[in-house]
């Protein structure tokens, strides 16, 4: 017994037989229909494999152009799927089932390609009546046809009365009907789909369906690259497809639960709660209310505990699962680390399960086998009397005692998309986009993604060349960014550029280069930079003073920073960006007026530098605070609560306000607040999450929609306070621990600990990042 | 060298706004292996039009784009076609010739099939007729820049009204209105200024089914 045939399998046959175009299309619809219409009778309790109706509809006219048509198709088929050849043998003179109760999978088939014209489906009437005008001047086969349309016709009505619903809608699947929505709400082509790149999945091949669901809106989840990457690398594999929902925005929110439309993929149309398993990622604490009011639409339990036999997974994945346990409790698995390698691991065992037939709980236990899984299921949190958190135990003996991160050893033959979706509606940023390294050998102790991506991996400049040039001919945009968490750093960056802009310019294609240190940067290179396009220049101290730049690592001298402005300003740039965090460890008045001396300084060397056209040139002071962050030296330090930031703030906003030239930019204090709860959360900190959510917080992120108050009413409720930090003691063991990122605690510690005593040990100033790169 | 492109927008694709079609365009075109020229100046764009910008949530049967490339137009209406989301589909693609006036600037009237809901009671066509008989046809029309509604006459605008039929609670009409530089009437203002006059019920824009069946341009 074979295999059955795969949809590759099958258009391998087509281009072996030569199969035209327009008729592959035709069978693709048909094997559409068949699949949906099978799927639906098989629903209502009939014996029905629509799989194996949408195998044979694919094949039934993959040599329409010989002679016996379908004798001749049955013939070939029949060396590979016999149950297929016998369906396709008899299509073309088939008399069907009376009633739908009889019905095999032949009469879908059959009845399938009498309700597709062409390439859509327009159901039986339409097509047959088609048919009998085309061939009005021959009444002998007027008559065999409209006999054809009584007969299809009385099946229909039995169908139809079996399923309780008109044909059309039983083949158009399990699309929700969103049309009627569409006319109703600002920017309605973030719910359309159909993008140029999509992916156009059979089902009638596919075991494992995916929603992969970003909790924000279409333009800004469609600027991820991840999502780009997961959804083409899922859509790649045999056997998976792998579709797309977005948070709807507060109006089609409004109306999809006034009408009763649950969340749905822009693929299908069909519901989210359809896949097998429904994915989201965590890129920021503030979309997790998005995750809670997804998972609401899409009508999914909330809670992993009490989902059961024919739900979804529900699971997730991202920079913000290093501390999966705030929202644990509505995972079902959390995946930790690079997703290239572990997304086919898991979509192959859940293949493997379904069709087994096995029960929720035995996929569970084998994926949490896996290195890189987490199953919140299987490991409980534990608490002294007083509430302090102890230790996780886990339920099955068999499983590892913490979540190793999964890791990408080598880039270069990692998968990689090379024709993106095109977005319809203008996204954040629409542009091809080569990650050319991942991790960041920097070690600036607040950052998070320079400590959990770790080590660095980068890809070849033949590799990226070949991706750039391959996105570039897949989707006709006209601008370039190199992904990195420092481009700078790349070594070989310089050349790497150099070849680049020369090629890209004579494709009308312009380069951007985000994250780009300006100390990394050649005044060469920064010319060419300047030649291409003025974008904004932007530097990072991040502290204002030496002292304290030194003290959280940030590698970046005063000198450094005048050198650079002043190259910018040589070459013409009249406008540059300083980004500043406040609230960070051992902080001090001095600092603030660093930064405000700083800003000075810079302005006062541009206009030297500019003469009587230094009125110009202006920069922007780009202010944001700190949130500590799990699995950082910083991770045991206490935030500024939120009146502090406020006065820091305004402290600043006073003090700039004096600088001509400065613009001030801040970010709102109450948000970090709120974000360093989420960040350094705990399993109980969901009870939070989820009454906000209640009490209708979403999308947090954006400004105009943040809430405060219920934000502050919500943790009060559940028994915290905005502002308390019970994780602030190196010797305590702290929730997040459950991760294993690779790192060594007692070398984060040791990295805290430097700041903390900096100054008094005499640490030398800037340590050189190249020296302590490898120090994991 | 000029070419025009002939295409459709029909389905999900009127949710596309202009802006978001003209991107789409632009990057089909570019993925087709063509390349539009760019204008010279301080923030070149690409030399890209489309005859006649259509409504969000309007379909079309018949759209043009010019577009003007250095080297003669390369793509099939296939490769095209390929590189162009779902619904817009190309169907012609044509040499302009040099030095004629753009597709923009001949643009005369747009016709439009429309099907609305809560029809006035009583023959439609005859409302028509005593609705195009008035001296002046008065329309709202909203004035976003000064923030207010003006009152027009649109009956000059009006080339062509018909009911078409009836259909159940809905019924469907054609007209041809004017459709150039300075006097482009929409067709919802029409509808809207029709049904205030024969009294029926209000209905929301977002209830009228509006496909753009033609453009008619000058000779």
């Amino acid at each position: 017994m074979n295999d059955p045939l795969t949809e590759k399998d099958c258009y391998r046959l087509f281009a072996e037989y030569g199969t035209m175009p327009h008729i592959i299309r035709h069978c693709a619809a048909v094997s559409r229909a068949s699949y949906l219409i099978a799927s639906e009778l098989r629903a209502a309790g009939l014996g029905i494999d629509p799989a194996l109706a949408g195998r044979a509809g694919l094949l039934h006219d993959m040599v329409r152009t010989e002679a016996n048509h379908a004798e001749r198709a049955a013939e070939i088929v029949a060396r590979y799927d016999a149950a297929a050849a016998d369906i396709i043998r008899v299509h073309m003179h088939y008399d069907l089932a009376k009633d739908a109760a009889s019905m095999t999978e032949t009469d879908v088939v059959a009845l399938a390609d009498r309700s597709v014209l062409e390439d859509s489906y327009v159901g039986h009437r339409k097509r047959i009546e088609f048919m009998i005008q085309r061939f009005s001047d021959n009444p002998g086969a007027v008559n065999i046809l409209r006999e054809k349309l009584a007969e299809t016709s009385g099946l229909v009505a039995s169908i139809e009365s079996l399923l309780g619903k008109p044909m059309g809608e039983a083949a158009r699947g399990d699309a929700v009907d969103v049309d009627r929505l569409l006319r109703r709400v600002v920017k309605p082509g973030r719910y359309i789909g159909g993008e140029v790149n999509s992916a156009r999945k059979n089902l009638s091949f596919v075991t494992t369906r995916v929603a992969f669901c970003f909790p924000d809106l279409y333009e800004i989840g469609m600027s991820y690259t991840g999502l780009q990457i997961i959804y083409g690398l899922l859509n790649s594999m045999e056997g998976v497809c792998c579709e797309r929902a977005f948070a709807p925005a507060a109006d089609m929110e409004a109306l999809m639960r006034e009408e009763g439309i649950p969340l749905f993929t822009l693929e299908t149309h069909s519901p989210a709660s359809h896949a097998d398993l429904v994915a989201f990622t965590l890129q920021y604490e503030l979309s997790y209310t998005n995750i809670l009011n997804m998972i609401d639409l899409a009508g999914i339990p909330p809670l992993s505990s009490g989902r059961a036999e024919g739900d979804p997974f529900v699971c997730a994945g991202g920079s913000c699962a290093c501390n999966p346990e705030p929202l644990a409790d509505a995972f079902d698995f959390i995946v930790i680390g690079d997703g290239e390698d572990i997304f086919p691991v898991i979509c192959g065992l859940h293949s493997k399960w379904k069709n087994n037939g096995g029960a929720r709980r035995e996929f569970l236990e084998a994926i949490a086998r896996v290195e890189g899984v987490y199953v919140p299921l299987f490991y409980e949190p534990i608490y002294d009397g007083s509430g302090k958190y102890l230790r996780h135990d886990k339920k099955l003996d068999c499983l590892p005692d913490r979540i190793r991160k999964r890791s990408v050893d080598d880039l270069d033959n990692a998968y990689y998309p090379l024709s993106p979706i095109i977005p319809v509606v203008e996204a954040v940023h629409e542009r091809a986009v080569c990650e050319i390294s991942r991790g960041c050998g920097r070690g600036c102790r607040f950052c998070q993604a320079g400590h959990i991506y770790r080590p660095v991996r980068k890809r070849t400049p033949e590799r990226v060349r070949g991706i750039i040039d391959a996105q570039l001919t897949g989707t006709g945009y006209d601008e370039v960014s190199l992904l990195s968490l420092s481009v700078g750093d790349y070594p070989g960056i310089e050349p790497l550029v150099a070849g680049l802009m020369d090629d890209l310019k004579k494709r009308d294609v312009s380069l951007s280069l985000p994250s780009l240190r300006l100390d990394t940067v050649s005044p060469d290179m920064l010319a060419r930079i300047a030649s291409y396009k003025k974008s904004s220049l932007t530097f990072a101290p991040e502290a204002g003073t030496q002292r304290l730049r030194d003290a959280i690592r940030k590698n970046i001298t005063e000198d450094d920073i005048l050198a650079g402005v002043e190259k910018a300003v040589s070459i013409g740039w009249n406008r540059v960006k300083l980004y500043f965090m406040i609230g960070l460890p051992t902080e001090t008045r001095e600092d603030l007026d660093g930064i405000v001396s700083l800003a000075e300084t810079i302005m006062q060397r541009a206009r030297e530098l500019r003469g009587k056209e230094g009125r110009g040139f202006g920069i922007t002071v780009s202010v944001s605070n700190f949130a500590p962050k799990p699995h950082t030296p910083f991770q045991w330090a206490r935030g500024n609560d939120e009146e502090t930031l406020k006065e820091k703030m305004f402290y600043l906003k006073d003090r700039l306000r004096s600088v001509k030239g400065v613009n001030f930019r801040f970010h709102d204090t109450r948000v970090s607040a709120v974000e360093m709860m989420l960040s350094k959360g705990d399993r109980r900190t969901f009870a939070a999450i989820r009454r906000a959510w209640e009490l209708g917080c979403r999308f947090d992120s954006w400004r105009e929609h943040f809430k405060w108050e219920l934000w502050a009413r919500a943790f009060e409720e559940t028994g915290a306070r905005i502002g308390e930090d019970p994780y602030t003691d190196s010797g305590a063991p702290l929730p997040w621990d459950i991760v294993d990122t690779g790192l060594g605690k007692d070398m984060l510690l040791r990295e805290y600990e430097k700041t903390l005593n900096f100054g008094e040990n005499n640490i030398p100033a800037s340590a050189p990042a190249a020296a302590e790169r490898d120090d994991e | 060298m000029r070419t025009l492109i002939t295409f459709m927008k029909t389905g999900r694709a009127a949710c596309m706004s202009h802006l978001d079609l003209q991107r789409a365009m632009l990057r089909g075109l570019r993925s087709a292996g063509v390349r539009p020229v760019y204008s010279a100046g301080f923030n070149p764009h690409p030399k890209l039009s489309l005859a006649l910008p259509l409504s969000l949530g309007f379909e079309s049967l018949c759209e043009y784009l010019e577009v003007t490339t250095a080297s003669p137009f390369s793509a099939s209406i296939e490769e095209l076609n390929r590189a162009l989301p779902d619904g817009v589909v190309v169907a012609g693609v044509g040499m302009v010739a040099e030095r004629s006036a753009s597709v923009a600037s001949l643009v005369r009237y747009a016709e439009y099939d429309i099907v609305a809901p809560n029809p006035p009671c009583g023959s439609i066509a005859e409302q028509i007729d005593s609705y195009l008989a008035q001296e002046r046809i008065v329309a709202e029309k909203e004035n976003r820049k000064k923030a207010r509604t003006d009152e027009i006459d649109i009956k000059p605008m009006i080339k062509g009204f018909v009911s078409e039929r009836r259909v159940g609670e809905r019924a469907r009409y054609a007209c041809t209105l004017s459709a150039h530089a300075g006097a482009v009437l929409n067709p919802l203002l029409l509808m809207r200024s029709f049904y205030g006059f024969c009294g029926a019920p209000a209905v929301n824009d977002d209830e009228f089914i509006v496909t753009r069946t033609k453009i008619i341009l000058a000779k």
